[in-house]
């Protein structure tokens, strides 16, 4: 077997040098040789800075990979959400079992492992936002993501709840198999 | 006046105890944004980076082959987004962009998922895989090609330990961008302009750098075998 590596350990901050020199923050000439030196010996660095070249060769796999993400944006008008590119997933307005009246809200739905998810988001005070989600299986969880929140929220009785969420990019995650983005501008 | 359990506030006492977490919350929050050198929480850039999460595993999923299924792929992102939530943006020390830094822990999640499920080893179907992947073995018979007009009979395998003892023995004699120019050329099969940009050398620097390997290494073989002069090519 040709041994063009031999084995040595490398740490978080040097994998981190190793793709400074890849991407071109790094371009001090000693530390790039320090680098390069690094992946003569390191079998994982050298698969790691490869790597991030490949990736880098083939822009056409950009545009091949399907986006899985369903993502929507609203605007928040004359008390309303109106949709800033329309979706099958947004039910219309006339259909969507509001709340309460005088208050802008929207229903979303989005097919899950055989059933259908239905997301309510209701505008509330402070200029944030309600978000519920019903679903006929329990024990689903739902993962936010926004600014600086993190949420979990378990889908018990056929629904689960996130209040008080602030406005602009929200992902919900659904048992981590898919991503839904909201981007509510107001 | 508010009674909360068996307390009394007044409005003023309330209001500055609401005052104070407010305070300890812009604290903490920029404790946490310090820590990771970034301007950004980890929640933000799980956000903003979400796509590019994706697209890069499925990228080295298609780029190595590695067959990994949606439920795979799906588990490999929530780890990266655990990791990502869980601190791992607190390691980073700003020596690399961003993106760059989350392909890092993309990739090294995608590793330890392979390793940890035993997933299939990958299959090179493509001219886009790489060799250091399979076995090294299999790509000295690559590499040999370089050196020979004649057919090696490859189930000797006391002459072919013999070959890679002597290339072993030489290649431990190179320098390091030597050892990176033979790695990436005979065993990865990376063109020479590929391999320019990851040595930071001009293409022709590169090309005079493999002429000067093969020649090293065609002398290593010749001093062994000296009867396979003619059939070593020039």
């Amino acid at each position: 077997m040709i041994r063009a590596h031999l084995q040595v350990d490398c740490n978080d901050e040097m994998q981190e040098k190793v793709l400074g020199v890849a991407d071109g923050t790094i371009s001090d000439e000693k530390t790039i040789q320090e680098v390069l030196e690094h992946l003569s010996m390191c079998k994982e660095c050298f698969a790691l800075y490869d790597n991030y070249f490949l990736l880098m060769e083939h822009p056409e796999l950009d545009e091949q990979i399907e986006d899985d993400i369903l993502s929507l944006d609203f605007n928040i008008a004359n008390n309303t959400f109106v949709p800033v590119t329309s979706s099958t997933h947004i039910i219309p307005p006339l259909v969507a079992v509001l709340a309460q009246p005088d208050v802008p809200a929207v229903e979303i739905e989005y097919p899950f492992k055989g059933s259908i998810i239905k997301i309510r988001i209701i505008y509330g005070t402070n200029h944030n936002i309600d978000i519920s989600i019903y679903c006929n299986n329990d024990g689903i969880k739902i993962y936010l993501l926004n600014g600086s929140r993190f949420d979990i929220a378990t889908v018990s009785n056929g629904m689960a709840m996130f209040s008080s969420v602030e406005m602009g990019v929200i992902l919900l995650l659904i048992d981590f198999k898919k991503v839904i983005r909201i981007h509510i501008n107001n | 006046m508010v009674t909360v359990g068996n307390n009394v506030f007044s409005l003023t006492h309330l209001q500055s105890l609401l005052k104070y977490f407010k305070v300890w919350h812009l604290i903490l929050l920029y404790t946490r944004l310090k820590d990771t050198m970034l301007d950004k929480t980890p929640e933000q850039i799980c956000v903003e980076y979400i796509d590019f999460i994706i697209k890069t595993i499925k990228k080295i999923n298609s780029i190595k082959n590695y067959k990994l299924d949606n439920d795979d792929i799906n588990d490999i992102r929530q780890n990266v987004i655990t990791k990502l939530l869980g601190g791992g943006l607190a390691q980073f020390k700003g020596l690399c962009k961003l993106d760059t830094y989350i392909y890092k822990i993309v990739y090294n999640e995608i590793q330890t998922y392979l390793r940890r499920y035993e997933k299939e080893t990958p299959v090179p179907s493509t001219v886009l895989q790489s060799n250091y992947d399979q076995d090294e073995d299999d790509a000295y018979n690559n590499f040999f090609d370089y050196f020979h007009n004649f057919n090696i009979d490859y189930t000797d395998k006391i002459f072919r330990q013999d070959i890679i003892a002597i290339i072993d023995e030489e290649l431990s004699t190179f320098d390091y961008i030597d050892k990176l120019i033979f790695t990436w050329f005979f065993l990865c099969k990376r063109s020479q302009i590929q391999i320019a940009e990851r040595v930071k050398l001009s293409q022709p620097t590169v090309s005079e750098h493999i002429e000067k390997i093969k020649k090293r290494l065609r002398t290593a073989i010749k001093r062994k075998y000296p009867e396979f002069e003619k059939e070593l090519k020039s």
